[in-house]
C-alpha cells in the first residue's frame, strides 16, 4: 500500500509522513500546492492520497475533480468545520476526514479505517 | 438589527470556544476563553494580523489580531523557543501563527456556514504584522465597502507560566447574510 500526501505546511506534511512511515507504508509522492498536486497525480503510482483541503492555487475538492482517482482511496485533511463541505468531500469519494489539529493516533485510525 | 446582531454574537462566541477545545488539543498549555466584549479596543499596537477571506464568497471575512508581544508567546508555546526573526526563522513564526489562525477563524467561519447552510472555502488564512488600524484599514479595502464591520474583543487565557494573550477578532459580513441569519 503505497501514500501520497498533498499539504503546503512542511511541519504538518512531515509529521504525516513520519506517522504513515511508521505504520509500515512507504510515502512515494508529495505536493504543497494544487499544480504540485495535480502533477504528482498524473505522474505517481500510489493506493491512498492524503489531501489538504485548503493548499495554495485550489482547493483539494478540485484536486479531486480535476483528477483521475479512480481507485485510490482519499483521506482529506482540513481545519474546515463545514457540513456542507463535509458531504461535498464524501459525495466525491473520500473516505475519511480527519479534522485539524489531529493526533497520531487519530491519524492512524484514519488510515486503518479506509485500507 | 439588534436581534440579528445577537444572533451572531452566539455564532461567533460558539465558534471561539470551539476552536478553544480544539488548541487544548494541541497545546501543552491550557488555553481559556476568559471573556468576548463586543468592542474595539483603542490600543493600536505592534500586532500579527492573520485574516481569513474567501475569493467565492467576499460576503464575510475575519481579521484576528494578536499583540506582538502575544504572537511571540505562541510562537514559543508550539516552537518551545522565542523567535528570531532572522529570514530563517521568519517562516516557521509565519507557519505557527497561520495554522493558529486557522484554527481559530475557520471554527468561527464554520459556524456561520452551518447555519446558512451553505460551503464557503476560504482562501489560506495569511498573517502579517504592523500596527493595528493600519492594517485594519488596508484589509477593509479589499473587502467589499457595503460590509457591517462587528468589532470583537476577546481575552483569551493561557495558563501554564501565567502568560495571558489578548487577541482581537474583526468580523466582516454583507448586510445579506446578516438577514438569512
Amino acid at each position: 500500500m503505497k501514500f501520497a500526501i498533498v499539504e503546503d505546511n512542511p511541519s504538518t506534511r512531515m509529521t504525516v509522513k513520519f506517522a504513515v512511515q511508521k505504520m509500515g507504508y512507504p510515502v512515494v509522492a508529495e505536493a504543497e500546492n494544487y499544480e504540485e498536486a495535480i502533477k504528482m497525480i498524473e505522474e505517481s503510482d500510489f493506493d491512498v492520497l492524503l489531501l489538504d483541503i485548503l493548499i495554495p492555487g485550489g482547493s483539494g475538492m478540485e484536486v479531486i475533480r480535476n483528477s483521475n482517482m479512480k481507485g485510490k482511496k482519499i483521506i482529506a485533511i482540513t481545519a474546515l468545520e463545514q457540513n456542507s463541505i463535509d458531504k461535498e468531500l464524501l459525495k466525491l469519494g473520500v473516505c475519511y476526514i480527519l479534522k485539524k489539529p489531529f493526533s497520531y493516533s487519530e491519524l492512524e485510525d484514519a488510515i486503518k479505517k479506509c485500507l | 438589527m439588534n436581534l440579528e446582531m445577537e444572533s451572531i454574537k452566539n455564532i461567533i462566541s460558539k465558534g471561539l470556544n470551539k476552536s478553544i477545545d480544539k488548541m487544548n488539543r494541541i497545546s501543552s498549555f491550557k488555553w481559556e476563553l476568559e471573556n468576548i466584549k463586543f468592542e474595539v479596543s483603542k490600543d493600536n499596537n505592534d500586532c500579527v494580523a492573520i485574516y481569513l477571506l474567501s475569493k467565492d464568497f467576499n460576503k464575510i471575512a475575519f481579521v484576528l489580531f494578536i499583540k506582538k508581544e502575544d504572537a511571540n508567546k505562541i510562537f514559543k508555546i508550539f516552537s518551545g523557543y522565542y523567535p528570531d526573526l532572522s529570514d530563517s526563522y521568519k517562516n516557521s513564526y509565519e507557519i505557527i501563527l497561520r495554522e493558529v489562525g486557522n484554527i481559530i477563524l475557520n471554527s468561527v467561519l464554520g459556524e456561520f456556514a452551518n447555519l446558512m447552510r451553505i460551503a464557503i472555502i476560504p482562501d489560506l488564512p495569511k498573517v502579517i504584522s504592523g500596527e493595528k488600524f493600519f492594517i485594519l484599514e488596508n484589509i477593509s479595502r479589499i473587502i467589499e465597502e457595503n460590509i457591517l464591520k462587528i468589532p470583537i474583543s476577546s481575552v483569551i487565557k493561557v495558563k501554564g507560566r501565567d502568560k495571558i494573550m489578548d487577541m482581537e477578532l474583526f468580523f466582516f459580513v454583507d448586510n445579506e447574510i446578516i438577514r438569512k441569519i
